[in-house]
């Protein structure tokens, strides 16, 4: 299951937008368009094939044009660290908001803001011996 | 392996609990603190060190508070290592959390939170429980130019959290007793605003990091900071202000400063009530001009650089800036090639229409 990464991401939705902030990266996004519905899906925590679903009811959509569009928008939130994997189990469908998102079918829109990363100061994330801290590494491990 | 991380918090605990009953023992022979009143903050600072007691009080003169410590008061202890002849140790804690690598540790309970800069080996620690703070710095002189303009931001954005006021990346000009908060990122015009604003007329709470508090039925703006910022851009538009900078041996990456409290202390208020919130714009346009602005991309322009500058606490801040756009309306300031002109129509307008 997927599911917002709250433990880096601040998000607040308006009326037409939805603006979220990754603080640890240093990048903020505009979700607009239907990948509103699919945040609000993916708050209460949802797979693709359950987006897809979703998105299909809500708009009317062909299956596999809503598929197209989950996936698309997924890899997007993926690649961001929007959301990530969940262990959790899937709510019910009917437990989902099929209100969410525009009232007319609007295409996904996730526009992404790279212009203020360069106030975060944080290292290259890598291995650290946990009893040590940064910077030593841990023990190297060699198979004999 | 099993990671034992009761363990491995018990050593930040300890950590933590070394440094600031230190600082607490270091505060007994140092000299009486100072008072700030800082918005709905108190605090009692010492310093350990003339050098750094002259860059972190700069800024914050205009706060001193002649009232004796109140017993809701931070006490905040600064040490210049090189001048304590107590050096700050170099980071040697575990890492077993995301945010270690940023060298920011918030205990379970959100109680003590602890930040390590390695490039100037400074430690900020915070005891809420305690209201006791340590600032602890390998010499004043390695403290980078800006750190005079905004000092003790991080304890502050600490302090304000289980409040109803929060630190914002933010001027604020007022007229009138009507407070308009400007924010947007690098180059929108903001800083040159404010100055152009206060030679109209107009009054400001700062313009680079203010506080806001939103406890009553009105959102409050608090001034933390005396300091007016220019680049060298914006500064060759108001060259009458060239000899009032207070870092004219800046380097060419750094921002000129000045200093209200020396050069126009009538222009600088500790509080006003906010109107709204505008988002200043570049323009090529021969007037300027104002119109409604979505409040989501208000937020974009106010809470993303606020965030990135204050580390940790990022999600009840996040939501008072969200609050904060919600309640007040947004405009966006379409700014001409004048920014007298630009000032003083935002003055006329504020006047006139709010």
């Amino acid at each position: 299951m997927l599911t917002i990464n709250t433990s880096a991401i601040s998000s607040e939705s308006f009326d037409n937008e939805i603006v979220a902030i990754h603080f640890l990266k240093g990048t903020y996004f505009s979700l607009r368009g239907a990948s509103m519905a699919m945040w609000s899906w993916l708050q209460q925590g949802a797979d693709e094939t359950t987006l897809a679903k979703l998105l299909a009811t809500r708009y009317q959509l062909d299956p596999k044009q809503s598929m197209e569009a989950v996936s698309k928008a997924i890899d997007l939130l993926r690649a961001a660290e929007l959301v990530i994997e969940s262990d959790q189990a899937l709510p019910d469908f009917g437990a989902y908001d099929l209100s969410a998102g525009p009232d007319d079918y609007q295409e996904a829109v996730i526009e992404s803001f790279e212009d203020l990363q360069e106030l975060i100061a944080i290292d290259p994330v890598h291995e650290v011996d946990p009893m040590q801290g940064w910077p030593h590494r841990p023990p190297t491990m060699t198979l004999d | 392996m099993d990671i034992d991380l009761a363990a491995l918090e018990a050593r930040y605990d300890a950590f933590i609990q070394l440094h600031l009953d230190d600082a607490e023992a270091r505060s007994q022979r140092l000299a009486p603190p100072q008072h700030y009143r800082l918005g709905p903050l108190r605090l009692s600072l010492q310093v350990e060190g003339d050098a750094l007691a002259q860059r972190l009080g700069m800024a914050i003169r205009h706060a001193a508070d002649s009232a004796t410590a109140s017993d809701q008061a931070l006490t905040v202890v600064a040490i210049d290592g090189s001048a304590a002849g107590r050096l700050p140790p170099a980071w040697k804690l575990p890492t077993y959390d995301r945010r270690h690598l940023e060298r920011l540790h918030v205990s379970s309970d959100g109680q003590r939170l602890l930040h390590h800069n390695p490039d100037t080996t400074n430690w900020t620690i915070l005891d809420r429980q305690r209201r006791l703070a340590l600032t602890w710095t390998a010499s004043a002189d390695r403290l980078p130019d800006w750190e005079d303009s905004f000092p003790l931001r991080t304890i502050l954005h600490w302090m304000s959290t289980p409040t109803t006021a929060a630190l914002a990346h933010a001027a604020v000009v007022e007229t009138g007793e009507r407070g308009l908060l400007l924010t947007g990122r690098g180059g929108s015009g903001k800083s040159t605003t404010t100055v152009a604003a206060i030679l109209s007329g107009m009054r400001t709470c700062g313009d680079d990091f203010i506080m806001v508090d939103q406890g009553e039925s009105e959102a409050t703006a608090y001034c933390l900071y005396d300091t007016i910022k220019l680049d060298d851009n914006a500064l060759a538009r108001f060259p009458e202000l060239a000899t009032l900078v207070a870092n004219p041996e800046r380097t060419s990456d750094q921002k000129a400063r000045i200093h209200l409290s020396d050069h126009s202390p009538a222009s600088l208020i500790r509080q006003t009530v906010l109107r709204g919130i505008v988002v200043p714009m570049v323009t090529q346009d021969a007037t300027p001009s104002i119109t409604p602005l979505d409040p989501a991309v208000a937020l974009r322009a106010l809470a993303p650089t606020t965030l990135f500058l204050l580390r940790g606490d990022e999600a009840p801040l996040s939501a008072k800036l969200v609050q904060l756009v919600k309640r007040l309306p947004t405009w966006q300031l379409r700014l001409s090639q004048d920014p007298l002109a630009s000032a003083a129509f935002l003055r006329d307008w504020c006047e006139q229409s709010l």
